[in-house]
């Protein structure tokens, strides 16, 4: 009986489902953790212990059938078709393929995103943030999201990728455009408005792989100029690709975390003065951010053979659904899973970046840029609160915010160094 | 406990890294370097939740006897 209710509950590809989905992911967690969701045709799994399974054994649980809810909902042909307006099959994405290709292709702009390289970038993506954090005005109502989580992504990864544009709201469009494909609740006319912006897009990368044919930088689109696969030079398909992934699919999900991060802190005031008493925290309090947040809710998986979770037989070709937004709430992994605790030694990792082979490649640039950004708020302000309700995307795939109403008290006591602007930012 | 790790396999993402700095560095082009094979106290106990937390299973610990 309970499981008739679940089944009338659960609506996975319907994006206010997110709105109050925690009880329902605990439902799902007690009394079916291998859900069958028979509108998609897909079991949708919210144990952390077997997500981490999915995702790390890709010789059963294949990408290649799809990753986000919304290209399986896309039945019809032609919507389908639009897709691949964002991602050109030539481009072959590494994201949707089976290893060992996928570990050959990811492997080429791997380097780019170790410690090693990022550090070398360190002082200029300082002066990036520092400019954000400086411009906020203090003891007034700022959008956060407008004003710094939008933009510090976006200024990372153009540095990243060593593009000249710092039209931030250009590239903002593009990003939006291709969160808005994953969003699930586009018309076949606003997918076509979509896929004509990326078009805008795929034509600035073109220009600007020219310059750097001409110009070489310390920077990934160099080295993609630079690399070849199957002995030959990357085609102008691989290149866009690669560089969409990097630009668009890698800002979204940061400012959700940015995002995320500063709302959490607002909402508990006493972490936010202990964080800023104590630096040392910074880290589990971004992990603790990455598990509250989750960005990414979910991924799809399609069985290469078949396989049995938890009892439950799954046969070669269905697929599954991880659902990490409610493996991050597992309380058998996360002790009072919907405390938010900047102190919580995480012994087994959220899924905040995922899992297996498929992990989030910037999972580390991520962590710097978002310690590199609170550390400057906490430099400069005492603390900061909301000044209204955020209001949440609707989406099937992100979990984030449209706006963050906050309001910033700058540092004023003792020992602390108030910022030169202050002096005349409020008359 | 000795530390073992898997090249093939290693996607160098550094989580292992930033968790157990001590124990692992991740190279320029991208793959785990074990800095202490044996690590003891902390260390040790920050090794092994790297080793289990690393997202493709690159790195094993062996107990030894």
């Amino acid at each position: 009986m309970s499981a008739d209710e679940l089944a009338d509950l659960v609506k996975i590809e319907d994006p206010s489902f997110y709105d109050n989905a925690v009880p329902i992911y605990q439902r799902l967690q007690n009394e079916a953790p291998v859900f069958y969701y028979a509108p998609l045709d897909i079991f949708v799994l919210t144990k952390h212990e077997d997500m981490r399974f999915a995702a790390q054994r890709k010789d059963i649980f294949s990408p290649t059938g799809g990753l986000l809810l919304s290209e399986i909902m896309y039945k019809d042909p032609e919507e389908a078709k639009l897709l691949d307006v964002f991602f050109d099959p030539a481009g072959e994405m590494f994201s949707y393929t089976d290893l060992p290709r996928h570990r050959t292709l990811r492997r080429i702009i791997t380097p780019s995103f170790t410690p090693r390289a990022l550090q070398t970038m360190g002082s200029e993506l300082e002066d990036s943030c520092r400019g954000l954090v400086d411009a906020l005005a203090a003891r007034q109502r700022v959008d956060f999201v407008e004003a710094v989580a939008s933009r510090l992504p976006i200024l990372f990864a153009s540095r990243l990728l060593g593009t000249t544009s710092d039209d931030v709201t250009l590239i903002r469009k593009w990003s939006d455009g291709l969160e808005n494909i994953g969003s699930g609740n586009l018309s076949p006319d606003e997918l076509r408005a979509a896929a004509a912006e990326f078009k805008n897009m795929n034509a600035f990368f073109l220009s600007e792989f020219d310059r750097k044919r001409a110009t070489p930088g310390d920077d990934l689109v160099t080295t993609l100029l630079d690399a070849t696969l199957d002995g030959e030079k990357l085609n102008d398909a691989r290149l866009l690709t690669y560089c969409a992934l990097v630009l668009a699919v890698g800002t979204d999900t940061t400012r959700s975390l940015l995002a995320g991060m500063a709302i959490a802190l607002a909402q508990h005031p006493d972490q936010l003065a202990r964080l800023r008493e104590d630096r040392s925290l910074m880290s589990t309090a971004i992990d603790e951010a990455l598990r509250w947040t989750t960005p990414a809710r979910g991924f799809v998986r399609t069985l290469l053979a078949d396989t049995e979770i938890r009892g439950q037989k799954i046969k070669k070709g269905q697929r599954v659904y991880l659902l990490y937004s409610a493996g991050n709430i597992d309380p058998e992994v996360f002790a009072d899973p919907l405390t938010f605790d900047i102190t919580r030694e995480q012994d087994i990792q959220h899924l905040g970046f995922g899992f297996g082979p498929h992990i989030c490649i910037a999972a580390q640039m991520v962590k710097m840029e978002t310690a590199m950004l609170f550390n400057m708020l906490l430099d400069r302000f005492s603390s900061w609160e909301l000044a209204g309700e955020p209001r949440p995307l609707k989406h099937i795939l992100r979990s984030g915010w449209h706006d963050a109403p906050l309001v910033f008290t700058p540092a004023v006591e003792a020992g602390a160094q108030p910022h030169p602007d202050l002096t005349g930012s409020k008359s | 406990m000795k530390i073992v790790t898997d090249l093939s396999i290693c996607t160098g993402n550094a989580l292992c890294a930033g968790t157990a700095p001590t124990v692992f560095d991740v190279s320029e082009d991208g793959y785990v370097i074990v800095l202490n094979e044996k690590p003891s106290g902390d260390a040790e106990a920050l090794a092994r939740r790297a080793a289990f937390n690393c997202p493709t299973g690159a790195i094993t610990i062996i107990e030894e006897a």
